[in-house]
């Protein structure tokens, strides 16, 4: 029994990145990628900005599944719609980036494959990623 | 769902977490080594991360951890890591994705070598062309002792202020503050551990002491417990750390109540924990046999485990 969930200030979220890292493997699903985000409660937090850090991982992300998750959750509006030619440098694109990337968190919610439907739970800001027997 | 990982690994963690998170913080060095050399902006996948006990190694690197024990999800949660509930055998992260991966003591925990391999071919599928993996699972020769077969139930005696019942008033993070679990000192003397499948009894008690106790008080506290004190509860036969500094304190079990109704007297619950234990080579002749893409650069003994570093082979 956690009742330290109670006393801590606890970090429970789930971050922007995390979600474009994550895909629905239900058997038999082509694609499940990306996962169709239903937000009960977004924070924002501050997070320290290490634009290196930041430069580093656009080269990991899928860019249009982020900026479309972040408008999902009311996000990202300031995106540009690709990844401009020298981002590496561009600290104001990097800035925008850290933000949607590393600051916006789902809370609660669900996660739902967009080919089977199945919903994954999100709980204070755990993905239960574990399939249903059906899934499986 | 296989029911020996049902009952035997996954309902037992999920009981035992906070103790066993408890004893879980000292990183192993070569895994520490491993995290720390991926360069900042790594992907990294911590397959079975636990409590956490290995995400905040390297800041510059993104982590996302998984563990099918939500319990301990939770607790690495709290501690402000990136954690997902999952099944090793079907991790929810895209194809090719991570510059690294790791999975400690995790792999020896499923019940048949179908499993197992699938759990490699899983971390397989996640890394990048030549991405780096790193696998740790317990030797069947160990330094301490030797298990008489490959597949076993090993005692973990849940101490009573863990149990469901306790009054637990402060955070696991508190108590372990309060009141740290120290891991057996080497140097302990060979000793039989095995178990029945399915028996009710612990296998005879491991830890042997001369030492008188304090017959009152079920822990010794304070830095004065003498070296030849060794630690009591069978959770020892658990992967092996370092031994810590002398003036770090030390509760332990005292010998005399080393007997498994004693144990109950005294409110410990135990739990029997599958494992596969691995032969040298073993590890390694299952990528060989069953995982195409990665090739095994070396296998090691380290703190009683066999450890296998591979590397996803680079596409052409």
């Amino acid at each position: 029994i956690l009742t330290c969930c109670m006393l801590l200030t606890c970090l429970l979220r789930m971050k922007l990145l995390t979600h474009n890292m994550l895909t629905s493997h239900v058997k038999g699903v082509k694609n499940g990628y990306p996962l169709k985000i239903h937000a009960k409660n977004v924070k924002e937090n501050a997070v320290e900005c290490n634009t290196e850090f930041i430069a580093r991982m656009i080269s990991k992300i899928d860019f249009a599944v982020l900026k479309a998750a972040a408008q999902t959750l009311g996000f990202g509006t300031e995106l540009p719609d690709s990844v401009p030619e020298n981002y590496e440098s561009d600290e104001d694109f990097l800035k925008k980036m850290h933000h949607v990337m590393l600051e916006v968190e789902l809370m609660e919610g669900e996660l739902e494959c967009p080919e089977s439907g199945q919903r994954f739970p999100v709980s204070e800001g755990i993905p239960n990623m574990l399939l249903t027997e059906d899934g499986l | 769902m296989d029911s020996m990982e049902r009952d035997h690994v996954h309902s037992v963690y999920s009981q035992i977490a906070p103790h066993f998170s408890d004893t879980r913080y000292k990183p192993w060095p070569r895994v520490e080594e491993f995290l720390r050399s991926q360069p900042p902006g790594s992907l990294i996948a911590d397959v079975g991360c636990g409590n956490g006990k290995y995400l905040g190694l390297n800041p510059l690197a993104y982590k996302l951890g998984s563990d099918i024990c939500p319990e301990l999800v939770s607790i690495a949660r709290q501690r402000g890591y990136e954690v997902a509930v999952c099944d090793c055998l079907h991790l929810p992260y895209r194809t090719g994705l991570f510059d690294a991966a790791i999975c400690i003591a995790v792999v020896h925990h499923l019940s048949t070598e179908e499993r197992r391999l699938a759990a490699l071919r899983e971390l397989s599928r996640v890394l990048r062309p030549g991405g780096n993996l790193l696998v740790y699972v317990w030797a069947m020769e160990q330094d301490g002792r030797k298990f008489d077969r490959q597949d076993v139930l090993v005692p973990w005696h849940l101490q009573p202020k863990y149990s469901p019942g306790a009054n637990l008033n402060a955070t696991s993070q508190a108590k372990a503050k309060m009141d740290p679990i120290v891991p057996r000192k080497r140097g302990n003397p060979k000793r039989r551990c095995g178990a029945e499948e399915g028996s009710e009894t612990a296998p005879t008690p491991c830890c042997a002491t001369n030492e008188p106790t304090q017959a009152s008080l079920p822990f010794l506290l304070g830095s004065s417990c003498p070296d030849s004190m060794v630690e009591r509860q069978v959770q020892e036969l658990s992967p092996s750390i370092p031994p810590l500094s002398p003036s770090q304190q030390q509760p332990s079990l005292p010998s005399h109540l080393g007997q498994d109704g004693n144990l109950r007297e005294l409110g410990y619950q135990t739990f029997l924990r599958y494992y596969h234990v691995f032969q040298r080579g073993e590890l390694s002749d299952l990528f060989a046999r069953g995982v195409d893409d990665l090739v095994v650069k070396e296998e090691v003994f380290d703190h009683d485990n066999w450890c296998v570093m591979a590397q996803k082979v680079l596409k052409i």
